[in-house]
């Protein structure tokens, strides 16, 4: 990018400066700062730590590789999507949540109009038991029903949350993990039941069932959860076209310990393995790529994350235009949902996360994300207070209206750091794509435990630093008070949900053919047995299936009860 | 396995249901035990009452539980319960993770000795255990 006089020039100048600084500047030492991706940090960046990079790499926004943003006139054009979520309690609950939130502004886009035709997005958190598929009335689920989340276990569960609302036009969010092909059939059967045509709907499900490699909780077993998630892509993509259908979530993996290169690589490949399968089963790359959704974590390190983020767009549109043949632009560079981490937002003094967010949220903000969820400054204390969640839809319309910031796209580009940064993440992070690759690919990786390890030593490194204090996390482990004595108000769970969705488990299980319900399980039991048994022909047999089954009012833990017996459901280590 | 060992190392049995993800700090408290010297037992659970059962088994001295709200005051209170009926209250027991204040007064009313919420110093965990656990048999 730099003509070859002028770089030799700069270099004289560097010198310069270097005999200014001499005895300041020593470079490797110990003392040299280094970032969460290992790469030791420059005072100063020029254009000689840039001139490799050709500019078509860097480009435009909404331009191939894409590291400027997937539209090219960024937020001018399409300003992010609120994606700030909620749940607890009984669908009537979550909505009252929901109805707060926009009555704050929250939109589907932060800083549109309110319109008849405009909702905002609905991100719904839903509690354990509905996320490892037990019913309200399980005895597992005792003392977590509606806590930390909403309460879901029936086809009628649904209706409290959406009664009433015009399904055509609404964008919803189910943040689920294991149910993800129960739900998504209970939500199209509600909305057949409606009268909704099915391909106008906009549901989605992360449906990050290789989470489970991140930590061990109990899950289906590696080779049964790709072949499930390759069912839900092939019944999306042919019934509800208009939805995203996977994540690709770098958020839990980094919440487990993994660094920005490894966030960058891991999901990566988990993209690359999920498009393999995809492949056998005769599905369109274009298709299939497009319909991803990457969920990103943010860090505070403002720079390293928008470079991480930056990476990430022009490794995966290279990755999927080379290996895969993609064309679609949708599918060279997808939607990008970053996150504020929870790692960084600690219990003591908690208001002080209200500062970490306000940085979390203005490095989504940087770094173009398409999406972004804002957490609240109690996350380590509980869900969300009223008061902390309008708190988290305020900061992102103060970063929309009053920084003037989404006027430009990519404003750190062009940054010799920020550039320089990118091209070294996306060159760490191929690399280890290519160990990845080497190790039989990311379900391979699950199996073994070597995902395991390689996020645990980055999980103790990190502990590690915070225990020397090389990691300052203020209040925490410098300038910590003895005793907080700034009280802040938390939610506060109500037993009362607990009961209320028991009764209506009880009820709707009292009030259905139970002969019916009965013969569909045990044909949803053969079927599966066929489908694990006949992939990939069998690919597609399975949803119609459990669809059946929930039209005989089968409930989420009845369907799940049986996927789990067939499938496996246990630790992987 | 049943049988108790006669050890001066501390048992430690670490607990958390296998519905909960966010068990990055229980491993990492796991493996900062057993450097330290004391033995430790890592089990996810189905149902609450396993843990007393496992305990029992493993003669263990204390009981970590994890939790990030959901089950917090569901589990503990179902645990502290079934220590008393089993006569194994001087068995130690410790909570970490995301826990309001007002859920730690009352569990500590209900006899949970150490609430330890995210940003502990890791030492002051292990000093509480050595300082706090029953006299272990030579």
């Amino acid at each position: 990018m730099f003509e070859k006089e002028e770089l030799k020039h700069i270099d004289r100048l560097e010198n310069i400066w270097q005999k200014e600084c001499h005895e300041k500047f020593r470079e490797d030492n110990d003392e040299t700062p280094t970032n969460a991706s290992g790469i030791k940090l420059k005072p100063v960046y020029t254009p000689l730590d840039v001139k490799e990079i050709d500019f078509r790499d860097i480009s435009f926004p909404g331009v191939h590789p894409y590291t400027r943003g997937a539209t090219p006139l960024g937020y001018r054009d399409l300003p992010w999507v609120m994606r700030i979520g909620c749940g607890y309690g009984t669908g009537k609950d979550t909505k009252e949540r929901w109805e707060y939130l926009k009555k704050l502004g929250m939109r589907l886009h932060v800083g549109t109009e309110e319109s008849e035709d405009e909702f905002p997005k609905f991100t719904i958190l839903t509690d354990l038991p509905h996320q490892r598929g037990y019913d309200a009335d399980d005895m597992v689920a005792r003392g977590r029903v509606g806590d930390c989340g909403l309460s879901l276990s029936t086809i009628e569960d649904l209706d409290l949350l959406f009664g009433g609302l015009p399904l055509d036009k609404l964008q919803v969010t189910f943040i689920t993990y294991d149910p993800t092909l129960t739900l998504t059939a209970m939500y199209t059967v509600y909305a057949q039941q409606r009268g909704y045509d099915i391909s106008q709907l906009r549901m989605q499900t992360p449906h990050i069932l290789y989470g489970q490699w991140n930590y061990d909780t109990i899950a289906f077993p590696p080779e049964n959860a790709l072949k499930m998630m390759v069912e839900n892509i092939s019944f999306r993509i042919e019934n509800i076209p208009l939805a995203l259908h996977t994540a690709i979530s770098g958020y839990n993996m980094v919440q487990c310990g993994a660094n920005p290169v490894q966030e960058v690589a891991f999901t990566i490949a988990v993209g690359m393995a999920i498009m393999d399968e995809c492949y056998k089963v005769g599905l369109d790359p274009d298709e299939v790529a497009s319909r991803f959704w990457y969920h990103a974590h943010l860090g505070m390190d403002i720079f390293e994350e928008v470079s991480k983020i930056r990476a990430w767009r022009r490794l995966w549109a290279k990755i999927m235009k080379e290996r895969y043949g993609c064309t679609d632009p949708r599918a060279l560079s997808i939607f990008i949902n970053s996150m504020t981490g929870g790692l960084s937002c600690p219990a003591q003094e908690p208001l002080n996360n209200i500062i970490r967010l306000t940085v979390l949220t203005l490095t989504g903000v940087l770094a173009g994300s398409d999406g972004i969820w804002t957490s609240s400054y109690d996350e380590a204390l509980a869900i969300p207070t009223k008061e902390a969640a309008q708190l988290a839809v305020r900061t992102q319309q103060i970063l929309c209206h009053e920084t003037n910031i989404p006027a430009v796209a990519d404003p750190l580009g062009g940054s010799y750091y920020v550039e320089s940064l990118t091209a070294e993440i996306e060159k760490r992070a191929a690399e280890l794509i290519g160990k990845v690759e080497a190790l039989g690919g990311a379900f391979k990786c699950w199996s073994t435990g070597w995902f395991r390890k390689e996020l645990e030593r980055s999980a103790n490194e990190w502990q590690a630093k915070i225990n020397s204090g090389k990691k300052v996390m203020v209040g925490v482990n410098k300038y910590r008070l003895e005793k907080d004595t700034h009280k802040i108000k938390v939610f506060k769970h109500d037993p009362k949900y607990e009961q209320e969705s028991v009764d209506r488990v009880k009820r709707f299980k009292a009030n259905r053919n139970h002969r019916g319900v009965k013969q569909a399980l045990e044909g949803l039991s053969n079927a599966t047995e066929k489908f694990l048994v006949e992939w990939p022909a069998s690919c597609g047999t399975l949803m119609p299936n459990i669809i059946k089954a929930v039209e005989a009012k089968a409930t989420l833990g009845e369907i799940q009860a049986v996927l789990k017996q067939k499938c496996g459901y246990e630790y992987t280590y | 396995m049943g049988v108790p060992v006669q050890s001066h190392k501390i048992r430690v049995v670490l607990a958390k249901s296998d519905m909960d993800a966010h068990d990055r700090g229980l491993r990492y408290v796991a493996k900062v035990f057993r450097d330290q010297g004391m033995e430790v037992i890592f089990i996810r659970y189905r149902i609450v009452e396993e843990v007393v059962i496992i305990a029992q088994q493993e003669d263990a001295d204390v009981i970590g539980l994890s939790f990030y709200s959901s089950g917090l005051v569901y589990d503990t209170s179902r645990i502290m319960d079934l220590l008393k009926e089993k006569q194994m209250t001087d068995v130690l027991v410790i909570l970490g993770g995301t826990i309001p204040e007002d859920a730690a007064g009352y569990l500590k009313r209900k006899g949970v000795r150490g609430v330890f919420t995210p940003g502990t110093p890791i030492k002051n965990v292990v000093t509480f255990v050595k300082k706090n656990v029953r006299k272990l048999e030579a």
